[in-house]
């Protein structure tokens, strides 16, 4: 069977990132967080995707618009990205001082020993010491928390006003983990840049994010202040998703699950996409594309329950 | 305490270093433990810091450099693929990608019905038995028809249990066996692990790097760093009463359970030494905030009894 | 997002299939049924008809001593294309097991497996089935053993890769920890696996069979006289090249149609297995295409 007609991988999302925060995704596996992330960059071959809507940096720049070179000129000074896999990211065939010292030969107009100096200044900042040894060494010679930190410097190095952070820490052990987070969010409170952080870990959200955003089918369906979303999450998911990770202290108990599986992204969605998993479902949610509702200034979710009797304290 | 299933006896596996003669990676080095009929013991610890070698080592599907392993009170160390072939179907393992974990080839069914037969069960008996497995694992039994690439990741781990519990097995060894899956599939793994255990009382090894999870599901942890056990004990005492700075600062590391969580990170700096070259002294030393020269650095520490069966080996601990 | 039209999402009958297909069923057929659809002897000689150009009696004309060339051409199609299966069924009888235990096993076995391979591709092909030929004798079934033993090596390195890469999968692992024997899991649980990719390389064996048999033949070191195969015939009549062109131009046209048409068959099942699907389309998948199952 061939895969036919279209896949929606993310449907109409509406994500705003302010300036100088760190929002953080979170989903399952296929949820489409990561196609949202990489849909910022446009990062997909467009001639297998199409873009529908439009994503604005500053508010007035378009960059569904943009042409090729703007799109090149943006990524890396406006907006940059690190990824899952550090020792996969980088250049196996260059010295790691030389990748980061292209950032700047690519997007600004400094000299080159004016570049070398930030380079080394910036692999300091990272924690990958002493700077002037390290700046010679090979990829393979690093191990994967140091490689993370060496691509944090490289998207860092532009002072971009995006950082787009796609599972920075999954491939690492939690010692390296949260050296990386803790690096994270000292560099973003430097800079003031804003951090897109997408994961699957909700320790990794709670421990550095402001906002989250939960995804699930290609939908944002609940999104609002991290402290919000984990105490009173409005959402059933969210809920499900929250008392579904094991806790300390709750040895040997039962962990809630969520029956079923995410519906594939090629179905066609009538109603609500969680319903068939939902505990709390009602006949609407089977027909009817749940409404967005408010539950507080910043909190939104996407479902038909009032804010009121679905708030309960979790966690 | 009655006799242990599993004990494992200065168990050591090296691997030589390829080009370099006399020169040995070593994976586990001199690891001691038990493990008690119906408990779940937890293996933790950094990438590369020898958990599956230690697995590999208990499964026997590598040879032992030194040391001796029981089963069931029998000296397994020194026997060949031939004798293990008798206690094959009381040990079983799951593995950590499900999706790599049955040939892509065969239909589940296939994959099943091989191993039964292959334990010696007739045609009848191992339908019966996959058909049982199959409704317990909570899946529909078209899955048998199916292919691994049909199917999602949780489904494919709950098939991998069945697998293993296919041989009717005492023991079971899950290496990073929930690492792989989304946290909801994540809880109806260890929920149905936990819930199987007291079905069919199984012994469990369970390799994990997840802190919370091992603390979930274990009776007793066991702390390794490059190779070596460095703290082992009831898995409430171990992780409400950490004694040994690397277990601390394991846990130290483990991200906050929500925002407001007061979690005293005290970052360990640098990264695990080589295997190859392993510190004098305690392997912990160069990255020890609590080190003292001249006495870390040289003197290999011995695991210190605590209390009931909490050990650690670190030399501040006073005995 | 538009469906990708350069990866094929599993159509496995596209036009150059469909054509390449044709092409294979109509040379392999008439081949087979050279009895039925020849008409004269092959090697039947005419002595009043010789060189004739072609005509409604003689499709493609006649040879120097009068023979058929249409019927000349369907009869050595078979052997060429017979030697050219047995080159092949050799190199895979011998060279599929050996990169199976070479590359599961490794260690000194592979390094001498491996050694021995080397020997044999480090001499050109050709040359090496020569001194082949040479020593034992000039007849078909040595030019086949011959060729056979010198495609042996690019097959065993070929399953040998392959093997590496499997044996390191979890399945593998796993057959390992159930206690499986090495026999099975090298000819059970792993070679399965690798099937695909040989089938692959096996059509273009095929291929380069027919060539290289040509070429024996050719250079007298294969078929002998008065049989012939495809490649013989083109020996037979260079002479005439620049007189009567079709004698040497046919059997040549069709050794290149049936290498072209293998290679674009062999691609369209790459195409079809490599991207989105490595199993094999079996049956279920076809039927299920086809609609005829409940699935």
């Amino acid at each position: 069977m061939s895969i036919s007609g279209l896949v929606y991988a993310v449907r109409d999302i509406t994500l705003d990132i302010r300036k100088g925060e760190i929002l953080g995704i979170v989903g399952e596996s296929g949820c489409g967080k990561s196609m949202t992330a990489k849909s910022i960059l446009r990062l997909h071959d467009e001639k297998k995707m199409e873009y529908g809507g439009s994503i604005l940096l500053d508010g007035e720049k378009d960059i569904l618009k943009m042409s090729k070179k703007e799109l090149r000129e943006m990524r890396g000074r406006d907006i940059s990205m690190i990824f899952q896999d550090p020792i996969t990211t980088l250049n196996p065939l260059k010295t790691i001082g030389k990748q980061i010292l292209e950032m700047y030969q690519l997007h600004t107009d400094i000299s080159g020993e004016e570049a070398q100096a930030k380079v080394l200044e910036l692999l300091d900042l990272v924690g990958i010491v002493p700077a002037q040894d390290r700046f010679r060494q090979y990829p393979f010679e690093l191990s994967g928390g140091q490689l993370q930190r060496v691509c944090i410097a490289m998207a860092l190095a532009c002072r971009p006003k995006l950082l787009i952070a796609d599972e920075p820490t999954t491939a690492l052990d939690v010692t390296m983990q949260a050296q990386v987070l803790d690096l994270l969010k000292r560099l973003q409170r430097k800079y003031n840049s804003s951090v897109l952080l997408i994961t699957h870990n909700f320790g990794v959200v709670a421990e550095i994010c402001d906002r989250i955003a939960v995804m699930y089918a290609g939908q944002i369906v609940e999104s609002g202040d991290v402290r919000e979303i984990f105490y009173h999450p409005c959402h059933p998911y969210t809920k499900d998703l929250i008392a579904s990770i094991p806790k300390t202290g709750q040895h040997g108990t039962q962990l809630t699950t969520i029956p079923g599986m995410p519906p594939r992204l090629n179905q066609d969605i009538v109603g609500c996409p969680y319903a068939p998993r939902c505990t709390k479902v009602c006949d609407r949610c089977r027909t009817e594309a749940p409404p967005l509702k408010n539950a507080g200034e910043t909190h939104e979710y996407l479902c038909f329950l009032e804010p009121d009797n679905s708030r309960e304290v979790s966690a | 305490m009655s006799e242990p299933l599993i004990k494992v006896d200065h168990l050591k596996k090296y691997f030589p270093v390829a080009k370099t003669k006399g020169k040995f990676v070593k994976a586990v080095d001199d690891v001691t433990f038990e493990v008690q009929r119906g408990e779940i013991i937890g293996i933790v610890g950094e990438s590369g810091c020898g958990k599956s070698t230690m697995g590999r080592c208990l499964m026997k599907l590598i040879d032992i450099t030194d040391g001796s392993l029981y089963f069931d009170g029998q000296d397994i160390t020194h026997f060949t693929k031939k004798e293990m072939d008798a206690i094959r179907s009381k040990m079983q393992m799951i593995f950590q990608n499900p999706f790599s974990s049955f040939n892509p080839r065969h239909t589940i069914g296939k994959s099943l019905m091989d191993v039964a037969r292959h334990y010696g069960q007739t045609k009848e008996e191992a339908e019966k038995k996959i058909h049982e497995l199959v409704e317990e694992i909570g899946l529909d039994q078209v899955v048998l028809r199916r292919r691994p690439s049909e199917l999602s990741g949780g489904q494919l781990q709950r098939l991998a249990i069945a697998r293993a519990l296919v041989a009717g097995p005492e023991f079971i060894l899950a290496d990073e066996a929930v690492s792989a899956l989304d946290v909801s599939v994540q809880a109806q793994i260890l929920n149905m692990l936990i819930d199987l255990r007291d079905k069919y009382n199984l012994t469990m090894v369970f390799i994990s790097h997840e802190l919370t999870v091992v603390e979930h599901i274990s009776d007793h942890v066991i702390v390794m760093y490059l190779g070596a056990v460095v703290e082992k004990g009831t898995s409430e005492e171990l992780f409400y009463n950490p004694m040994h700075p690397y277990t601390r600062a394991l846990l130290a590391a483990k991200p906050k359970e929500t925002p407001d969580d007061e979690v005293n990170h005290e970052l360990l700096t640098g990264d695990i030494p080589s295997a190859m070259s392993i510190p004098e002294g305690c392997r912990f030393c160069t990255r020890c905030p609590q080190c003292i020269p001249g006495k870390c650095d040289t003197e290999v520490p011995e695991l210190r009894h605590i209390s009931g069966d909490h050990y650690a080996a670190c030399h501040l601990i006073k005995t | 997002m538009k469906k990708d039209k350069t990866v094929n999402y599993g159509k496995f009958f596209t036009a150059p299939v469909i054509i390449s297909l044709a092409v294979l069923i109509i040379i392999i057929g008439s081949v087979i049924f050279a009895d039925l659809i020849a008409p004269y002897d092959p090697n039947a000689l005419d002595m009043k008809n010789m060189l004739k150009d072609p005509s409604s009696l003689h499709w493609l004309g006649t040879d120097k001593v009068g023979r058929d060339i249409f019927s000349r051409l369907l009869f050595g199609g078979r052997t060429s294309l017979l030697s050219a299966l047995g080159v092949v069924g050799i190199s895979v009888i011998i060279g599929v097991p050996v990169g199976l235990l070479s590359g599961y096993y490794g260690g000194k076995l592979d390094t001498l497996l491996m050694r021995i391979c080397d020997i044999i591709v480090s001499f050109p092909a050709l040359l090496l089935a020569f001194v082949f030929v040479a020593a034992f004798g000039r007849s078909l079934t040595n030019a086949i053993l011959a060729l056979g033993i010198v495609y042996i090596p690019m097959l065993a390195k070929l399953t040998r890769s392959l093997m590496l890469i499997e044996k390191n999968k979890t399945y593998v692992e796993a057959a390992h920890s159930i206690g499986y024997s090495n026999r099975r899991i090298i000819f059970l649980e792993i070679f399965p696996n690798c099937i695909s990719t040989i089938l692959v390389q096996l059509t273009l064996d095929i291929g380069y069979a027919v060539l290289d048999m040509a070429a024996m033949s050719f250079l007298g070191l294969g078929v002998q006289p008065p049989t012939s195969d495809w490649g013989f015939m083109l020996e037979e009549n260079r002479a005439f090249l620049t007189t009567h062109p079709l004698t040497a131009i046919v059997p040549g046209l069709v050794i290149i149609l049936i290498v072209v048409a293998l290679n674009i068959f062999t691609d369209g099942v790459q195409a079809y297995l490599d991207p989105s699907q490595r199993a094999l389309p079996s049956v279920t998948k076809f039927k299920r295409k086809l609609g005829i199952t409940r699935d």
